[in-house]
């Protein structure tokens, strides 16, 4: 009960934070750019929009790692979470991307934020899937 | 036969199948899963005290490396400036701040006829509207090729020729590539060189020849009126470089005194740099004070705690004795309890400063507004390494006394303490 809550807990917590970065914390850039086409976003403003998706569905696994007491679904559950965990560093760095100067506020402090809290989400989800499975290993 | 099976010491045969030895760094371990709030707790304090040493000095040292490179490749001994826009200067050098401010470009030719000057470079400064690559402005410098010893020798590729018009070298921080294509002002050009990183303003800046600056500054006029638009004979700053055996203070002098008339201003490059030399002095006098306030706190807090709980563990050591353990095992046990801490401690501290100083450091830059230069992977390697050591160090320290003192105590008097 201890370790479901504890891993639910700070899976669901980093989840918030991923929400919270482009939303309050270190938003990305919020200028537009002017085009025949009329005004249009940076692309760094749709990471961030899909980072929230991320961060939702990271919210939504730490409750569930919460609710559910089987280890194997938590086991498939934390599996699940650490391969969000690498979407959520491939959407700014690779699918998505952001500005091309390293001094816009995306590229300062929105994506390195992103980036630090996905991979603690994921690589702590790895571990716990690492954990569940060797427990779930023992006779 | 003596094991450890779920977290406890058990002496079972079959308990003791597949499971681990009774090895100090194990009890030690079981220990301090056992009082989890104050392992927590030390860990914490160790791992603070890490966090600052390592990140303080990778700090300290980007900002010392940032300022020698900044003397290093300042180049020019005197700067002449508009008066009233030497702030606005020094912050288009450090920060890459978008300047505009102007003067004659005839003040070029006096200032090459002052004595004890040797080579002058003008420069013009334009800052844009929108950039192809963002939509915030950026300073694009305009400088002459030919008498330019400012710019040229930054560049990370070798230029067989002179910059042309609608070629630009671009500052490292700026996302593209040598060969590549930037828009300006609905005008393209080629990006030719690219700078090496500098830590400065420099390093969001883009570089073009002086008529090339000037076509821009007219296109630019579209959008919003330019003075260099309706007066191309207008320049930004003219670099000087001294020659040797002149005193910077007296050329510096000599230009005022003849030209403060015509609304120059001088910038003395050394007493720019002495200036922010000063304040990083400061700087880093209270991050090593910080560090050392916090590592005198952790050992203190770790010899108060371990030398409260030993009074409390005199039982417990008691047992081990009566088990067989002799006196220097039970030493062995507190360093090594203390050592676990300090380790745990300065992974997580180092871990933790990593991940805060190397993703943030444009971001740490910008808030320091001082020239920012991360040292190289060999000299950050032995920050980490120094930093580990040193945080590392307060665990064993700390409890040295209680191991010694736990060696000396004997069973019948511990036993009898707690009864």
């Amino acid at each position: 009960m201890k370790n479901r809550f504890f891993s639910g807990m700070v899976v669901a917590i980093l989840g918030l934070l991923i929400i919270l970065v482009p939303v309050w914390i270190f938003p990305p850039c919020s200028e537009v750019i002017e085009t025949a086409a009329g005004n249009m976003r940076m692309k760094c403003f749709w990471s961030g929009q899909a980072e929230i998706g991320i961060g939702f569905l990271i919210l939504c696994g730490g409750a569930l790692l919460i609710v559910f007491k089987s280890p194997l679904i938590r086991l498939g559950l934390s599996v699940m979470l650490s391969l969000i965990g690498v979407l959520g560093i491939l959407i700014p760095t690779l699918l998505i991307g952001g500005c091309e100067m390293a001094t816009m506020p995306c590229r300062m402090t929105t994506f390195p934020a992103l980036i630090i809290l996905n991979l603690l989400m994921g690589g702590f989800s790895a571990a716990n899937a690492l954990h569940l499975w060797r427990q779930n290993k023992k006779p | 036969m003596l094991c450890i099976s779920g977290g406890r010491i058990k002496n079972h045969r079959k308990a003791c199948m597949d499971r681990k030895p009774l090895s100090t760094v194990n009890i030690a371990l079981i220990n301090l899963k056992r009082k989890p709030l104050r392992t927590g707790g030390l860990i914490l304090l160790v791992s603070l005290f890490a966090f600052t040493l390592f990140g303080g000095t990778v700090l300290s040292k980007s900002l010392e490396n940032g300022l020698s490179n900044l003397s290093k490749r300042m180049g020019a001994d005197i700067l002449a400036v508009p008066y009233g826009y030497e702030a606005d200067v020094q912050s288009a050098l450090l920060r890459g701040e978008p300047s505009t401010f102007y003067f004659e470009a005839a003040i070029t030719e006096k200032i090459a006829g002052v004595e004890g000057v040797q080579n002058v470079s003008p420069q013009l400064y334009i800052a844009t509207l929108n950039a192809g690559c963002c939509s915030y402005p950026i300073q694009l410098i305009g400088f002459e090729p030919e008498t330019d010893f400012i710019i040229q020798p930054w560049m990370s590729n070798f230029l067989d020729h002179p910059l042309a018009d609608g070629e630009i070298v671009i500052g490292n921080s700026l996302n593209a590539q040598v060969g590549q294509k930037l828009i300006f002002f609905n005008q393209t050009f080629l990006i030719v060189a690219r700078l090496d990183k500098t830590g400065m303003g420099f390093d969001t800046s883009v570089f073009m020849n002086l008529s090339t600056a000037k076509q821009m500054a007219r296109e630019s006029e579209r959008m919003k009126a330019h003075p260099v638009a309706e007066n191309a004979d207008l320049i930004s700053s003219v670099m000087v470089e001294i020659k040797d055996g002149y005193d910077v203070k007296e050329v510096a002098n000599a230009i005022l005194q003849a030209y403060a008339g015509e609304g120059v201003h001088v910038v003395v490059a050394k007493n720019m740099i002495s200036d922010i030399s000063g304040s990083l002095r400061g700087l880093t006098t209270y991050i090593f004070t910080l560090a050392g306030v916090l590592w005198v706190l952790a050992v203190g807090v770790l010899i108060i705690v371990f030398a409260i709980t030993l009074n409390g563990r005199k039982r417990e050591f008691s047992i081990y004795r009566v088990l067989g353990a002799p006196r220097s095992k039970l030493a062995k046990l507190i360093l090594c309890e203390s050592s676990l801490i300090s380790l745990f401690g300065t992974v997580g501290g180092i871990i933790a400063a990593t991940l805060v100083v190397f993703p943030f450091s444009t971001y740490i830059s910008s808030l320091l507004e001082y020239p920012y230069l991360q040292p190289s992977y060999g000299t950050l390697l032995a920050v980490a390494v120094v930093s580990s050591l040193v945080s590392f160090a307060v665990g064993p320290l700390a409890s040295a006394y209680s191991a010694i003192k736990i060696g000396r105590c004997e069973i019948y008097t511990a036993m009898r303490e707690n009864e």
